[in-house]
């Protein structure tokens, strides 16, 4: 039977959730034993980005990207940070397409486009 | 025209209101030919329209497969835009096309946007009604038996197939058997067809993947007989991608049901099906989907069943409407028992079979009576031409036997003399040229003159020119006390019979 990216993942955040002290090794080398058994080394990477993502989550974090188009000021950041919660890992990217503003992305998943370019998108949509 | 733009960017700019929100996205993870892969979005349904973010602007697709890890989607426009990673959002819309009056005499592709070069369908400020790409066909209480005849104008089909309005008829053949001038008769047919409980159908043709230069040719055939004013046509031609070529007949359907719906009654001609079997094909090949019979996807049958479960005949409670399908498909070398024509005469309410031996003999329609059916038709047939050509098929059948036996042998009675010669009139008469669709009544006339020996006296090869005489002299002379009340009631009562055998006693012995 195959697994899914998900089912191992899964799998490996419940193990690593309920492991003691000590453990960390012994289920690092027991899951790459699996992946190697099962012919599903290529999905590593994959998996493991999952399995941080559910940690993550686990804890009620996210993974935060700011992007903005030039290099945020101190007051700015400080601003922003009202969007995050207690265990998110935030990244800070510069993304000059963006012309001004911000654009936010959570987890992959979700976006809040605060940028001149996602509105000059819209004003050009509606002609 | 710059000046125009420049306007319409102030006013937008003046009226711009932004409200930033949150919105779901995905990412495209694999580009194909006219399909993309998409991780995110989990709350994306089945048919949701999608916004693709790409360096060279926005790019609808629309999700078909939703996976455990990915959706599968397709690209409604072009797919050469699009790159891996580029962001994708939802829109929360189920694919569907604007409906309304507006759309006939039009031709548009089955997104709804205008291919005639007349402008826009609807007016900017109007909002038009939106209806669904898929929907679900009428339930059983929604609907009722079949009673009103669909005339196609074509002699042989209205006497032997009767067609109803709410029937779906397959019409299958090789190529070039003269389906595509079967449809095209039926819809040229509807000009001057209305009678009691026949009003004018809304007549809507969807070409999928046929070349360019058929579908003008349609449309200006259709322009040229005053067609135009009921028809609209739906074109994905043989250049468009497997995308509008999948999506035509479901876009044709949705204006379809718009007009059944309202109470009216619609004809859609879809063709043809075959070549939107081989558009899903490869759409689901790409995909991915497990290849089945003929490397057609394990859902094709219901591709096609849930098409043509649509058209209907409606209750009275529900307004009474219908839409009337004529699927097409064309078959290779004549084999009706490949996958998808056996699907679609397993789906259908009969088939019209056109035969390349019977075209190359001169019989046209190249139609072969033996093994077409109606399997609802006779119950709509009007009265009059139930009466009259009642025994059309068996003399026909009766005619098909003898001659096959006569081959065999050279010394045969008067009898059956008679009726081989008979037949051949018979046949002489269901002989029919293009784009000349003859109305019902003058059909009922003339097949009560055969049936009834009236061309006794003609020979096998004066037949044709026989029948034009009658049919001017009729028209000419009988309008008022022969035709029109065929027309109108629907009925041959003893009072029109008498008149049209003294006409015709009168007309032949000339």
């Amino acid at each position: 039977m195959k697994y899914s990216t998900e089912d191992y993942a899964k799998a490996l955040a419940a193990v690593v959730l309920a492991a003691k002290p000590g453990e960390e090794s012994v289920i690092r080398k027991n899951f790459r034993d699996l992946l190697q058994k099962n012919g599903d080394e290529a999905r590593g990477e994959k998996i493991l980005a999952m399995v941080s993502q559910l940690l993550r989550r686990e804890q009620g974090g996210r993974e935060v990207v700011f992007e903005s188009a030039r290099k945020l000021t101190p007051a700015q950041h400080q601003k922003l940070k009202r969007f995050l919660r207690p265990g998110d890992e935030v990244a800070l990217r510069e993304n000059p397409n963006l012309i001004a503003g911000v654009r936010i992305t959570t987890d992959g998943e979700y976006e809040f486009d605060g940028s001149l370019r996602g509105k000059l998108d819209k004003i050009f949509g509606n002609i | 025209m710059s000046y125009e733009i420049i306007e319409k960017l102030k006013q937008e700019i003046a009226g711009f209101k932004d409200d930033p929100k949150w919105a779901e996205i995905g990412r495209v993870i694999e580009v194909g030919d006219g399909i993309v892969k998409i991780i995110g979005l989990r709350n994306a349904v089945s048919q949701e329209v999608l916004k693709i973010e790409t360096a060279k602007g926005e790019r609808t697709a629309l999700a078909l497969s939703l996976e455990e890890e990915s959706i599968g989607a397709l690209v409604l426009d072009d797919f050469l835009a699009i790159e891996v990673g580029d962001t994708v959002k939802r829109t929360k819309d189920i694919l569907g096309i604007a409906v309304g009056e507006e759309l006939i005499g039009r031709v548009i592709d089955p997104l709804g946007n205008a291919q005639d070069g007349l402008g826009d369908i609807f007016k900017k400020d109007k909002k038009a009604q939106r209806n669904p790409l898929e929907a679900r066909a009428p339930s059983v209480l929604e609907r009722e038996s079949v009673n009103a005849p669909l005339h196609t104008g074509i002699k042989a089909i209205d006497a032997i197939i009767p067609i109803g309005r709410g029937q779906r008829e397959l019409i299958i053949g090789d190529r070039q058997t003269g389906k595509t001038a079967v449809v095209l008769d039926a819809i040229l047919n509807q000009l001057h067809d209305a009678g009691k409980g026949r009003k004018r159908p809304i007549c809507i043709y969807v070409a999928i993947g046929q070349k360019e230069s058929k579908i003008v040719k349609i449309a200006e055939t259709l322009k040229k007989y005053d067609a135009l004013q009921y028809s609209i046509i739906i074109s994905a031609s043989a250049s468009s991608p497997a995308a509008m070529w999948y999506l035509a007949p479901y876009a044709g359907c949705a204006i379809g049901e718009y007009f059944r719906d309202k109470g009216e009654d619609a004809l859609i001609i879809y063709d043809d099906l075959s070549k939107h079997a081989w558009a899903y094909r490869q759409i689901s090949l790409l995909l991915r989907r497990p290849p089945g019979r003929e490397a057609y996807p394990g859902d094709i049958f219901y591709l096609h069943s849930r098409l043509l479960e649509r058209a209907a005949k409606l209750s009275k409670e529900k307004g009474g409407g219908s839409l009337t399908a004529l699927p097409i498909v064309e078959t290779q070398l004549g084999d009706v028992t490949a996958y998808i024509p056996t699907n679609i005469i397993s789906i259908t309410d009969g088939q019209i079979f056109l035969e390349s031996d019977l075209f190359n003999q001169g019989q046209r329609p190249a139609l072969n009576v033996g093994i077409s059916v109606s399997r609802v038709g006779s119950a709509a047939q009007t009265k009059a031409m139930k009466k009259v050509a009642g025994k059309l098929r068996l003399s026909l059948a009766q005619f098909r036997e003898l001659q096959a036996f006569v081959q065999f042998s050279t010394d045969i009675d008067e009898g059956t003399k008679r009726k081989i010669l008979q037949g051949q009139k018979i046949n002489e008469i269901l002989k029919q040229d293009d784009l000349v669709p003859v109305s019902f009544e003058e059909q009922v006339c003339i097949f009560y003159a055969v049936l009834n020996n009236y061309f006794e006296n003609v020979a096998v090869t004066d037949v044709k020119k026989t029948e034009k005489s009658i049919i001017e002299h009729l028209e000419k002379l009988h309008e008022d006390d022969i035709l029109r009340p065929i027309r109108e009631t629907g009925q041959f009562d003893e009072s029109v019979e008498a008149k049209l055998k003294e006409t015709l006693a009168r007309f032949l012995k000339k």
